[in-house]
């Protein structure tokens, strides 16, 4: 469909066992167009982190894709060759992943961390690199950009990495992001201000978000579209405010009934 | 982190004082009085007998023996060798250094090939390169150094192409600067290639250790996402954080460097406080012996304290929370 | 659904390893090493101090079965006549007029079966002037292969011997140590740190000169026991005194404690029990450190004195080249310490996977 930004068709990822192929992902087809938020939830073990890897070749090696395409803007990722991922990777799809402390290198500077996307996928010089750095941090909601990017990863609190790590994701400019349960490990009310980032960044920077999540106070809020996945098939797929309220499918309707409370 | 190092400076004092007693008191175990038998040798003059006698007070019951023997340690007096003639001071120092060229040689080969054959394994993990190193390793660390030197002297002595023991040639003198460099490599080669294989074998598989450790951790997954190159993922984000545990390895096998080039020095016949300290014990020259041990003492301490350092400076989490 | 049996952690731990057969095949290795040593004196077709200049450096026999025409005869060696070949090196060459037979059961030089039933039957050996040197003999003409097999013993033994007195003396000091606690704990700490501050190969040659000089064999031996000891148990002291401080803790030994049992008794029934697995790893991983120890000592001329055999002075005399490129099969007994110290890491590494898998430094992916 023109306007789409992302088509997976038919996917199908199995453990690389070749007793027992066992299937992580069973058939999964999702569409996120231009300037969409679409989430994509289940419960753990759905197959949800592992699609989003997918997208970016960043599969374990003991699990494989075993069917099934990836159309990015017209290109199948899944063919695509290492070099022509890593030129993706960062620069028009991003990925945000769930914030434990490990999720940026312990031994490096977190503006050099940033800074390492710019050299990577622009040709700023050394000055202009420092000072979009600072800027991006800013964007983010950093108010100390200066003492942030000098500071090693963990002199910082949960709230503000995760914030730096999207800050790192947006960096190149990507037009897709994908965020992996962005929220989980943080407390409730960091949790609201990062969704209101995410929206507002959307909106600003006009990008894409695939939002991997099982937390469906973020979907209710920001979701344009819902991908309900259910052992590793999606089970219910449409616009977010029919399959909130008007779940179709029992584990659907399971999910948010458990979320009424 | 000047107090951390002075702290471990002040807690190694009173061990060396203890390692000196313990050696003092074994000395003193050797039977027979050592003086004697060197009134017997024509070689050494009355005067020289005369002179030490009155220094280590030699009449006095040994624990006053020795704490003469500390003090005249600490203003540098270190005794008589009576197997050499010369005073232990002059002999020290020529063999510490070639002790020390042999351990820094290791050290250096040691690191440059496990390093790079670690990584190699990690990043081709279960391949045939992994299988082929782990099985290598396991032989490497398992060979006895004596049996290697003896079998790599062997086979020298086949071929031709080193020379067979020793520190220089006989034309040494007459070499240019560059002469002498290559003079020392060629002996240095095989004394250095007994003692590393033992150690690359065990930093090769920690290092492998270390990488898959590391290549599972989640920065690595947000480098690739970030699009980075494969090698800088590897040689940049993975590798800094792989050595970091290496760190105090370096320090602690720089010390026991120290002693286990002993035996292999005295195979190879390479002129160092190992076979200094072999000849000293079969000639019971008692000073010389002691003095080698603490020398030995010293150098793994300074060795271990190097390693706590290295430590401190390298991981910012530990210097960044003081 | 079948009714298992509750196997407790040791058990387990050893089936594991019963199923992994390069460490069966080791432990199998070990055991013939270990039962020859015991019976050398019956398998060896000389006593280790035979000697006959005539056969000195005498390359390994061929026991042949058919004679020159092609006739069976049975096992038979030639005699070995020295020759000085175009290059006018000394060979030896088999002199077919002199040929002996080699039969089961001869008798041969004395010894005291087991150490006490005086006998002279070896397993096989040659009748008649002949001698049989299926690995070479030494430089005077003593047989390599009884030389071996005598030789075992004493490095196999020592390492045995040296690493229970250090492993008794480190259990003592670690558990007494982590037990209490305190003072005493960092007392006895400071202690083993002096030892081992003090590098190994030093502190092993500055033992040895402490021995007199008029030592006879057996006393030699003792003494390199009780040297090598004192290097390794400080290292083990250390490690059984981190356990000991991880058991003391848990529950069982507050019980033991409240129902009013003296230390003592607590440390030895319930704390160095538990040490044990991790004990036996550690002793399997040491003993190769004893008997290549022994073989140092040896080496160089400090350990066991000819004419007794070790590997270690057997060895010392590959240490001169010219011997080494005439005679390369005095070479063989580094070939057995070599076995012998990769069965020892084989087990050790594999006894170690199986009592705690988490070990492995094996990533998940």
């Amino acid at each position: 469909m023109a306007g789409d930004l992302l088509n997976i068709q038919n996917l199908v990822i199995a453990v690389n066992d070749a007793e027992r192929p066992q299937k992580i992902v069973d058939g999964v087809n999702l569409t996120v167009g231009e300037q969409k938020i679409v989430a994509l939830v289940g419960g753990s073990g759905s197959g949800k982190t592992t699609t989003g890897l997918s997208i970016l070749g960043l599969l374990p090696m003991s699990l494989a894709v075993r069917q099934g395409e990836i159309m990015f803007r017209g290109e199948n990722l899944l063919t695509a060759s290492a070099r022509r991922l890593q030129e993706i990777r960062g620069k028009e799809i991003a990925m945000v992943f769930q914030e434990p402390l490990n999720a940026f290198n312990p031994v490096f500077r977190i503006g050099d961390q940033l800074e390492e996307v710019l050299i990577i996928h622009t040709s700023l010089a050394v000055q202009q690199r420092k000072a979009r750095a600072l800027e991006l941090l800013h964007t983010v909601g950093i108010s100390d950009p200066v003492r942030v990017a000098r500071s090693y990863p963990h002199q910082l609190s949960g709230g503000m990495r995760q914030r730096a790590m999207i800050a790192q994701a947006i960096a190149a400019g990507p037009k897709l992001l994908i965020a992996d349960e962005p929220t989980s490990s943080l407390d409730v009310t960091l949790q609201a201000h990062i969704m209101e980032l995410l929206k507002k960044l959307q909106a600003e920077l006009k990008i894409s978000i695939l939002l991997i999540t099982h937390d469906l106070g973020m979907v209710k809020h920001m979701a344009d579209e819902v991908a309900v996945l259910f052992g590793g098939k999606v089970v219910e797929y449409g616009p977010a405010e029919a399959v909130v309220h008007h779940p179709q499918h029992a584990f659907t309707r399971q999910l948010m009934e458990a979320f009424r409370y | 982190m000047a107090k951390y190092i002075l702290k471990r400076i002040l807690v190694a004092i009173p061990l060396l004082f203890a390692m000196s007693l313990l050696t003092f008191f074994l000395m003193q175990m050797t039977p027979g009085n050592f003086f004697d038998s060197l009134k017997l040798n024509p070689q050494i003059s009355p005067e020289t007998i005369a002179r030490y006698e009155k220094l280590y007070h030699l009449d006095k019951p040994w624990l006053e023996q020795y704490f003469y023997w500390l003090g005249n340690l600490l203003r540098f007096e270190l005794g008589y060798s009576f197997f050499y003639n010369v005073p232990v001071a002059e002999l020290i120092s020529g063999r510490l250094w070639n002790t020390f060229i042999l351990s820094l040689a290791s050290l250096l080969f040691t690191w440059s090939v496990a390093l790079p054959l670690g990584i190699w394994a990690a990043v081709r993990r279960n391949q045939w390169v992994d299988r082929v190193l782990s099985l290598g390793s396991f032989i490497g660390l398992s060979i006895p150094s004596f049996f290697l030197a003896i079998l790599l002297l062997y086979a020298v002595s086949q071929w031709g192409i080193l020379p067979l023991g020793g520190m220089r040639s006989a034309g040494y003198d007459d070499l240019s600067w560059f002469g002498k460099i290559m003079d020392l490599l060629r002996h240095l080669a095989i004394p250095t290639l007994v003692i590393s294989v033992g150690s690359i074998a065990a930093l090769q598989r920690i290092m492998r250790g270390n990488m898959l450790e590391v290549l599972r951790q989640q920065y690595i997954l947000t480098a690739r996402a970030k699009g980075l190159p494969e090698h800088r993922v590897i040689y940049r984000h993975a590798l800094r954080n792989a050595v970091n545990p290496l760190i105090t390895l370096f320090g602690y096998e720089l010390s026991g460097l120290l002693g286990g080039a002993a035996l292999t020095e005295i195979i190879c016949s390479w002129p160092g406080l190992g076979s200094m300290m072999l000849t000293a014990v079969r000639a019971k020259d008692v000073y010389l012996v002691m003095t080698s041990m603490l020398m030995g003492g010293i150098l793994l301490l300074l060795g271990n304290l190097l390693a706590d350092i290295l430590l401190a400076c390298s991981d910012p989490r530990i210097r960044y929370d003081e | 659904m079948t009714n298992k049996k509750s196997l407790s952690q040791l058990q387990i731990a050893w089936q594991n390893f019963k199923k992994n057969r390069t460490a069966m095949v080791c432990v199998f290795i070990l055991g013939i090493f270990y039962g020859s040593a015991l019976f050398a004196d019956f398998l060896s077709p000389y006593s280790y101090d035979n000697e006959d200049r005539n056969y000195s450096y005498c390359p390994p026999m061929k026991v042949h079965w058919v004679d020159a025409a092609g006739r069976f005869t049975g096992p038979q060696v030639y005699g070995m006549t020295l020759k000085f070949d175009e290059y006018h090196k000394r060979i030896f060459v088999e002199d077919n007029s002199q040929r002996f037979p080699v039969r089961l059961f001869v008798q041969g030089d004395p010894y005291k079966f087991l150490g006490f039933i005086p006998s002279r039957t070896h397993l096989f050996g040659v009748l008649g002037e002949g001698r049989l040197h299926l690995l070479g003999a030494d430089t005077r003409g003593r047989d390599l292969l009884s030389r071996i097999l005598y030789g075992g013993r004493i490095s196999l033994s020592i390492g045995l011997i040296g690493v229970f007195i250090s492993f008794s003396l480190g259990l003592l000091v670690g558990g007494v140590a982590g037990y209490y606690g305190g003072k005493i704990d960092n007392f006895l700490m400071r202690f083993c740190e002096v030892f081992m501050m003090v590098p190994g190969f030093y502190l092993m040659l500055a033992l040895r000169s402490a021995v007199p000089d008029n030592f006879n064999s057996l006393q030699i031996y003792l003494a390199v026991v009780v040297i090598l000891s004192f290097i390794g148990w400080a290292g083990l002291a250390r490690i059984i005194r981190g356990m000991s401080i991880s058991l003391k803790e848990r529950e069982y030994v507050l019980a033991a404690k409240v129902m009013g049992l003296s230390d003592f008794t607590i440390i030895r029934k319930h704390i160095l029990p538990h040490t044990l697995s991790y004990s036996i790893v550690a002793i399997m991983l040491s003993i190769p450190g004893y008997i290549l120890g022994e073989a140092a000592l040896s080496l160089i001329g400090l350990g066991i004195q000819d004419p007794t055999a070790s590997w270690g002075n057997l060895l010392s005399e590959a240490m001169g080249i010219v011997p080494i490129h005439f005679a390369p099969w005095i070479l063989l007994p580094g070939v057995f310490i070599f076995l012998t110290v990769i069965c020892f890491n084989v087990i050790g590494d594999t006894l170690r996977d199986c009592l705690d898998p988490t070990l492995k430094t094996e990533g998940n992916h």
